[in-house]
């Protein structure tokens, strides 16, 4: 399978009242095409500042870092060249279902495709689809204010994947909804990996584990664990995206 | 998809107030043009109404409508036997108390010789002079046709009405004969002569001039010829049209232009603080928003338009209201308001470049939010 997210050796230290603090230590992960793969730690462990550099909005002091092609790390590349990546290659879903208040259900996930350029026919026809696929074709008109909690996560996944991207950052989206919700987002993000999407998911909830391939495990700035997950023995159901829709 | 309409229609009311707020100083700036101008055209009305190529005037003055200037009436003959003149006319005017049903007020008084001059009177409905004992006022003195106004010891009867006569200072204008003019400048009340007697002053008041003589120049004839030719007399001093507009507007108006200027430009500081502070407050409650389109991938042409849009927006719908609340309170100030196109675009001009600096704070802030904020 090809690699969406190769992140090798890779090192991040901070600064604080003059004190070094490695927050990641040659911590090396690697996400392929299709793969979903669950990044657990406790607090502090540098889960958050591996999503940060992973998604081209944080860079490390050492190693190697290249997604969808495109190697970050060490080249350096101009913040335009990194909203063109974070726009076309990579979806964010985050704890918080993060909607623009003032937009429909339909036009956050329309949003994706405007800010990439896409003509508003298209970006119309592409949220209705997503939404539908995910079991919100009533709500299409709906404000966030309107959504339930899982309602609004769904959306956002929606958004997520409404450029095709090669890769999904996660961070801890099943954190503010209840168990049962929680896996049918876990269950979404499945059906795009699926689909040839790398997901790299961010979690503390091993409720839902058996719907990874690959459970990878931080502590102190290292990968301590890479193993495979449960979904690898095909034990996971997903809700299926259409083949058409990851070109 | 246009994100800075949806944004304002999740706030319309409190993008309306503003608008509204800058809508009442556009206002404020286009009333303030519209005295200037209107006061412009009163001063320059006059000027421009009689229409001539030349106003020969009393030496070492600058004409009557910047200080008294005295010719004698002899002068109008002198000026029509110049090569190159088509026609000469006496020019007089003077600023007597008139009174009108009981009320006294404040008029300009021309006067015009018989029978031929007048015809360049802006009438509005009536007929022009055709004898002594009638006046033709301009409306705003509010006597009809057939009624009368008592002036210098006369009473005369209003036979037409002018539109737009006035005098900067807003009194109106009335046209009588000659020798109506005269005899007014030369009244005084009863008791006023008896007191100069008594004083061993034995004057009448009689042999009053001219205040001017206009010329026009025959057509094809150099106005630069006639004009050389009569600065060569010691007694008077002789303007162009454009001599005699050039001091109203720069001479008598200046001050006034000064003060209108300063006064736009505060409002245009306040309007400018009003869009910085209501743009700015806008920009830091999408600050979530705005993170979340920079960790998308937005390029900052969208950041930016968000922003831009909005403004150009509160400006449109801010000179759009500041337009109608004029046209609403302008009819009920008592001073002509010229809104021409020229004050128009001026002030709208104004208007939007001011909200575009108030932009400036806003779009600075946008630019500091990192996108990682839309983690948080």
């Amino acid at each position: 399978m090809t690699a969406v997210l190769t992140i090798d050796r890779v090192s991040r230290v901070f600064e604080s009242g003059g004190e070094r603090i490695a927050v990641l230590d040659g911590a090396s992960l690697t996400v392929a095409a299709g793969e979903m793969v669950a990044l657990k730690g406790p607090s502090g462990s540098g889960k958050s500042t591996l999503l940060l550099i992973a998604g081209a909005l944080d860079r490390p002091d050492d190693g190697t870092v290249t997604v969808a092609g495109m190697r970050l790390f060490p080249d350096r590349h101009p913040e335009s060249a990194l909203r063109a990546l974070r726009r076309r290659a990579i979806g964010f879903v985050f704890q918080k279902a993060n909607l623009v208040p003032f937009l429909t259900a339909a036009e956050n996930v329309e949003l994706a495709r405007f800010i990439d350029g896409a003509p508003r026919g298209e970006a119309r026809v592409r949220a209705r689809e997503l939404l539908t696929t995910l079991g919100l074709g009533e709500r299409l008109g709906s404000l966030p204010s309107r959504l339930s909690g899982g309602e609004q996560q769904r959306v956002a996944v929606a958004r997520a994947l409404a450029n095709r991207p090669a890769l999904i950052l996660a961070d801890e989206p099943t954190a503010a909804l209840d168990g049962a919700r929680g896996r049918q987002v876990l269950e979404l993000l499945k059906g795009a990996a699926k689909t040839g999407v790398g997901v790299l998911v961010v979690t503390h909830d091993d409720r839902a584990l058996d719907l990874f391939d690959r459970v990878v495990s931080i502590a102190d700035g290292k990968i301590v664990r890479d193993g495979e997950g449960s979904a690898a023995a095909g034990r996971s159901k997903a809700v299926t995206f259409s083949d058409t829709e990851q070109s | 998809m246009n994100l800075a309409i949806r944004d304002i229609g999740r706030s319309a009311a409190r993008f309306l107030l503003t608008a509204f707020g800058i809508g009442l100083l556009t206002s404020g700036s286009l009333v303030m043009q519209g005295i200037y101008r209107g006061i412009v055209t009163d001063a320059t009305k006059l000027v421009r109404t009689v229409d001539a190529d030349l106003w020969v005037v009393e030496a070492g003055t600058t004409g009557p409508f910047a200080e008294t200037s005295r010719v004698p009436r002899s002068l109008a003959d002198r000026v029509a036997a110049v090569p190159g003149i088509e026609a000469a006319r006496a020019f007089a005017l003077a600023s007597e108390t008139v009174t009108t049903g009981g009320r006294r007020q404040t008029a300009s008084l021309l006067s015009l010789d018989l029978p031929d001059d007048g015809g360049w009177l802006p009438l509005q409905s009536g007929r022009l002079l055709r004898s002594a004992g009638e006046i033709v006022t301009d409306a705003s003195l509010g006597v009809p046709i057939g009624g009368a106004v008592a002036v210098g010891g006369e009473m005369l009867t209003v036979v037409g009405l002018m539109e737009g006569m006035v005098e900067p200072s807003g009194d109106p204008m009335a046209a009588v004969t000659a020798a109506d003019f005269r005899r007014i400048q030369a009244y005084r009340p009863p008791e006023a002569v008896e007191l100069a007697r008594a004083g061993g002053d034995s004057s009448t008041g009689e042999g009053a001039g001219l205040s001017a003589v206009t010329a026009s120049v025959q057509p094809g004839r150099s106005l630069a010829e006639v004009l050389d030719r009569i600065r060569t007399w010691p007694d008077v001093a002789v303007l162009t049209r454009d001599d005699q507009l050039s001091l109203v507007i720069n001479g008598r108006l200046e001050r006034l232009r000064k003060q209108i200027l300063l006064f736009t430009g505060l409002l245009s500081v306040i309007t400018a603080a009003v869009v910085t502070v209501t743009i700015y407050a806008m920009t830091v409650e999408k600050q979530h928003t705005i993170a979340l389109l920079k960790l998308m991938g937005a390029r900052d042409i969208i950041v930016l338009r968000l922003i831009l849009d909005q403004t150009g927006l509160l400006a449109l719908s801010g000179i759009a209201l500041g337009f109608w609340i004029e046209a609403t309170v302008a009819p009920l100030f008592p001073r002509r308001i010229v809104v021409d196109t020229g004050a128009a675009l001026q002030v709208s001009a104004i208007v939007v470049v001011t909200c575009l600096i108030g932009s400036v704070a806003g779009i600075w802030r946008a630019s500091r939010i990192d996108a990682r904020e839309a983690l948080s």
